[in-house]
């Protein structure tokens, strides 16, 4: 039996595990992870994730550094301050503000614009495949949907403008036939 | 050490009054009461109320001002406290003030257009004051929103407007500053998607929206400003005067979102002259009235070259700008507005009233 196990073991040297295994060393992991990166990144998705990354990127690395600036600015003028606690107090507010000026550029790229676009769209398909079920459901069990109260709406709507037009209608008519009497 | 021991001492005692007022205010919050100015309802059509001010002194112009507020959140953010008052800004220059107040739309009013609030809510309201008020013309000011619908209204009909005044109003839609121009753009946007989903466009929709034109302005940043000042009784009010009126958001009207986003937004018809209501074209070129542009500097919703925009196209030959460093909403409740911003503004509608135009 011992000598079988042996044989088995020579059967699959160490060192190169099947596709199927995770990468027995931190250098071939990152490879992998780069090579699925580079995978990724050939697809559609892909690509509009590297073009985001290529547009934002920048806008968060010079953010970050104005953080960090002031961080380090902040801890020097707290070693020769008279009042280190005010300069400490102040900074969470310059942090904060610093970030929202990030999220609000962030927020401003066509990527993100893009993106938000596809999410909405995503929630708004989402909500009207639920108003559907419901309307269904509710066809089913014989009560009046929200599809039919919005055609009786409608309904309404068109009546009142109508309504409207034929009162307009009446007052120019008086108006004229005023003006004619007047003659 | 001994410096930090001092700084410590004063911010723990600082924090510490913070914390009691805090819990004070947690106790008892204050009333925040709007609607400050007292009205009586002049005309009332399905939801929409026309109100009329008539608090004022001695009337000093028979021109009345009509204040065309946004469809988006309630109008009296025009009235929200006595000394940050629009409305009581106008009535104390002597000027005769009428404000509409849209109401809030419901799932029936999903149908409700750009046509309807123009041609037959705007227009009904301009019968009754012309009616009141023995003039044929009248002065109108749009807010926001409100300045898109008092613009095309005056260009459908210029001989009932005597002048014109837009305040961060969107109106040339084809600048490319700000987020709401970018989120909007048609390969991004579907406005009868929303429709569709909601009938009418809901609140909270629109304010995550809003939300996000200052992420954390409008979260973080914003009740931090409230634990500082939170001793200052005044600053508290306001602040929760303000909230009040954030959170009272209403929908806007299905078909009138699209109409915006799809006419506006989008294609931007009617600065490019192509705008069609009621099968009638609303054309720029029939603002020849004075016109005024009141613009915030730092306005993130509404950039101010939206609103210049039409000044640009008009043809009136009496334009005026008054530019002032804030923001949006800073214009109408802000209290370096209240003191440098509106006395100007009353002042133009006063001057811009002498010349004769009554019926009667």
């Amino acid at each position: 039996m011992a000598a079988k196990r042996t044989g088995a073991a020579r059967a699959k040297p160490r060192g190169k595990p099947e596709k199927s295994q995770p990468a027995s060393s931190p250098l071939q992991e990152i490879m992998e992870s780069q090579l699925e990166l580079w995978r990724r990144l050939n697809t559609k998705e892909g690509t509009d994730v590297g073009e985001a990354a290529k547009e934002i990127a920048p806008i968060v690395a010079e953010h970050w550094a104005k953080i960090f600036d002031e961080m380090w600015r902040s801890a020097a003028m707290m070693q020769t301050s008279e009042n280190p606690v005010a300069i400490q107090e102040g900074l969470p507010k310059h942090l904060l503000a610093n970030y929202n000026e990030m999220l609000k550029r962030v927020f401003m790229s066509k990527s993100f614009a893009a993106r938000s676009g596809s999410s909405v769209r995503g929630l708004l398909e989402g909500v009207k495949a639920w108003n559907e079920a419901m309307d269904g459901t509710l066809k089913a069990l014989r009560i009046p949907s929200k599809a039919d109260i919005d055609e009786i709406h409608e309904e309404l709507y068109n009546l009142g403008k109508r309504v409207d037009y034929l009162v307009k209608s009446l007052d120019d008519g008086d108006a004229r036939r005023r003006r004619e009497r007047r003659r | 050490m001994s410096l930090w021991m001092k700084g410590l001492d004063t911010l723990v005692e600082k924090r510490y009054r913070q914390a009691s007022a805090g819990m004070k205010l947690l106790a008892n919050p204050p009333a925040a009461d709007v609607w400050t100015s007292e009205c009586e309802v002049a005309y009332k059509r399905d939801k929409m109320r026309l109100l009329h001010y008539a608090g004022g002194p001695q009337k000093k112009s028979p021109v009345p001002v009509l204040l065309v507020y946004a469809l988006i959140n309630r109008p009296y953010i025009l009235d929200l406290q006595q000394n940050r008052s629009v409305v009581q800004a106008l009535l104390r220059s002597g000027l005769d003030v009428y404000m509409i107040d849209w109401g809030k739309p419901t799932d029936g009013d999903r149908f409700l257009g750009l046509e309807d609030y123009v041609e037959r809510y705007m227009d009904d309201c301009f019968d009754v004051i012309t009616e009141r008020s023995g003039q044929e013309s009248i002065s109108v000011l749009g807010y926001c929103i409100g300045g898109y619908l008092a613009s095309v209204y005056a260009s459908l009909h210029p001989e009932r407007v005597r002048n014109i005044a837009v305040m961060a109003s969107p109106l040339d839609f084809g600048i490319e500053e700000g987020m709401l121009h970018l989120w909007t753009k048609a390969e991004y946007f579907n406005p009868e998607l929303v429709v569709e989903a909601f009938g009418n466009a809901p609140s909270e929709f629109l304010n995550s929206g809003f939300t996000m034109l200052d992420p954390l302005g409008n979260t973080v940043i914003k009740y931090m400003g409230l634990a500082e000042n939170i001793e200052d009784k005044e600053f508290v009010d306001m602040f929760f005067r303000m909230e009040n009126w954030l959170s009272d958001g209403i929908p806007v009207a299905g078909a009138f979102y699209i109409d915006l986003i799809r006419d506006g937004y989008q294609r931007n018809l009617f600065v490019k002259n192509q705008l069609r209501v009621n099968s009638r074209k609303a054309s720029v070129d029939s603002l020849t009235m004075p016109m005024l542009a009141i613009v915030a500097e730092k306005d993130h919703i509404v950039p101010p070259s939206s609103t210049l925009g039409l000044l640009k196209v008009a043809p009136s030959k009496d334009k005026t700008t008054f530019s002032f460093p804030t923001g949006h909403i800073g214009l109408s409740v802000g209290s370096g507005s209240h003191k440098d911003l509106w006395p100007k503004v009353a002042k133009w509608f006063l001057d811009h009233s002498k010349t004769p135009g009554s019926k009667r």
